[in-house]
């Protein structure tokens, strides 16, 4: 069985996937990192975005591509990301993995524990 | 703070534009002067936004930091979003800050996702050292080492792991070069020492009673200690510059040996005529240098992995 996806890893993946923003919609780096703040509802460090947008992409999970840039960038060219086969089969290993470990367990009200 | 409006392309998170067209009171003209508004605004906050720049410096060591795939990239996305949204949001010196904590995050971060295991091994594997040895020094009360035959396994060890490196006179030589600059390192720390016993009066009686009560510590005396930090210093120095010039591990640990022995050896025909003395001396160049030189190696091993890792 292939390796489970962390939680930020699927933040990622999910961002690329269904982005639930206009900017987040445009699949470039920056897109995503503002996406996965929106989608954590947190700030998120650019460090740890572009490092797991790395490992995805070594795992094959995601691929990218470069486009010329905006003037508003000095023109410097953005790398779009596209979320591959293997990435979805992941996400979906992983939402199985999460649900089975769920089944059955009934969590006592809050505050109760 | 500088607080500037800033039409983006698009993350619909900006503020509004402002717009010297307003308009008329009735409403008339209120759609076309919104437009201009919209356009003047977008041009103008465009042209004020390419003035905007994070530290240039920062920039810099991101850039520097960055493998070549992502330099262009990654930079472009960060002035990008500092330009757009940072700056009209938080202001000119918050956005600064944020550039360079996004820079810090990269730096580490990334970095590290970048390195392969081996650089990563190296680099935690001298820190570890680096721990060990100041924890033994801490726990020592920074007392100078007291050579018990146990403790000249791991030196021993090194030395003939080391010299497995030697392969030939071209390394000699290129090992005396990178030794004789370490050594003069250390005659000038030692020049310094005697200069400064000469002008501050050390009371040996003193230090000698401080030692026989609890709770000493070498600290207490700072003119000692400085000195002792410095020849620690200087070998690691030693050690690094070695594995990092010849790309090898070992041969770092033998230039630290190399630069200890060198400075030993003068101190050993001086105190020939005393019984214990420059066995002692000699014992203890070989087995500072290699230890303290290993963890100057094992940096230099690891930093000058990442960089190859990096620069792909």
């Amino acid at each position: 069985m292939a390796d489970i996806l962390g939680n930020f890893e699927q933040a990622v993946l999910l961002s690329l996937l269904q982005p639930s923003t206009e900017i987040g919609k445009q699949g470039y780096g920056r897109a995503v990192l503002k996406e996965v703040q929106a989608r954590l509802g947190r700030s998120v460090s650019a460090g740890a975005v572009y490092a797991t947008l790395d490992r995805l992409e070594a795992k094959g999970f995601i691929s990218s591509r470069t486009e010329p840039g905006t003037p508003v960038r000095d023109n410097r060219p953005r790398r779009y990301y596209k979320v591959e086969r293997a990435g979805v089969r992941a996400l979906h290993e992983a939402k199985v993995a999460t649900e089975r470990l769920w089944s059955g367990v009934r969590l006592p009200a809050k505050g109760m524990a | 703070m500088v607080r500037r409006t800033v039409a983006g392309e698009g993350n619909g998170m900006n503020g509004v534009n402002q717009s010297p067209l307003q308009p008329l009171p009735d409403g008339r003209g209120s759609e076309s002067a919104q437009a201009s508004a919209d356009l003047y605004g977008a041009a103008t906050a465009r042209e004020r936004s390419t003035d905007l720049n994070p530290p240039r410096w920062a920039e810099a060591v991101l850039r520097d930091s960055l493998p070549a795939r992502d330099r262009e990239t990654v930079t472009g996305d960060l002035l990008e979003e500092y330009r757009e949204f940072i700056v009209p949001q938080r202001g000119l010196l918050s956005a600064h800050l944020w550039y360079l904590w996004q820079t810090a995050s990269l730096v580490v971060l990334k970095r590290r996702s970048d390195m392969k295991i081996g650089a990563w091994l190296w680099l935690t594997g001298g820190i570890a050292w680096i721990a060990v040895i100041v924890a033994v020094l801490v726990l020592s009360r920074f007392t100078p080492p007291h050579l018990q035959p146990r403790a000249l396994v791991l030196p021993a060890a090194l030395i003939a792991v080391a010299l497995t490196a030697i392969r030939s006179a071209a390394d000699m030589l290129q090992l005396w070069r990178i030794a004789r600059i370490w050594t003069a390192l250390l005659v000038l720390a030692a020049g310094l020492r005697v200069f400064s016993d000469l002008l501050i009066i050390f009371d040996v009686e003193q230090y000698f009673l401080a030692q026989a009560r609890s709770g000493f510590s070498e600290l207490q005396f700072p003119e000692r200690f400085a000195f002792g930090a410095s020849i620690a210093l200087i070998l690691m120095g030693a050690g690094f510059h070695g594995a990092w010039k010849t790309a090898a591990f070992r041969k770092g640990v033998l230039a630290a040996l190399a630069a200890a022995l060198l400075i030993a050896f003068p101190l050993f025909a001086i105190q020939w005529t005393k019984p214990d003395g420059p066995a002692q001396i000699l014992v203890l160049a070989a087995v500072i240098g290699p230890t303290l030189g290993t963890a100057g190696a094992m940096l230099a091993t690891g930093l000058r992995g990442a960089q190859a890792d990096l620069r792909m």
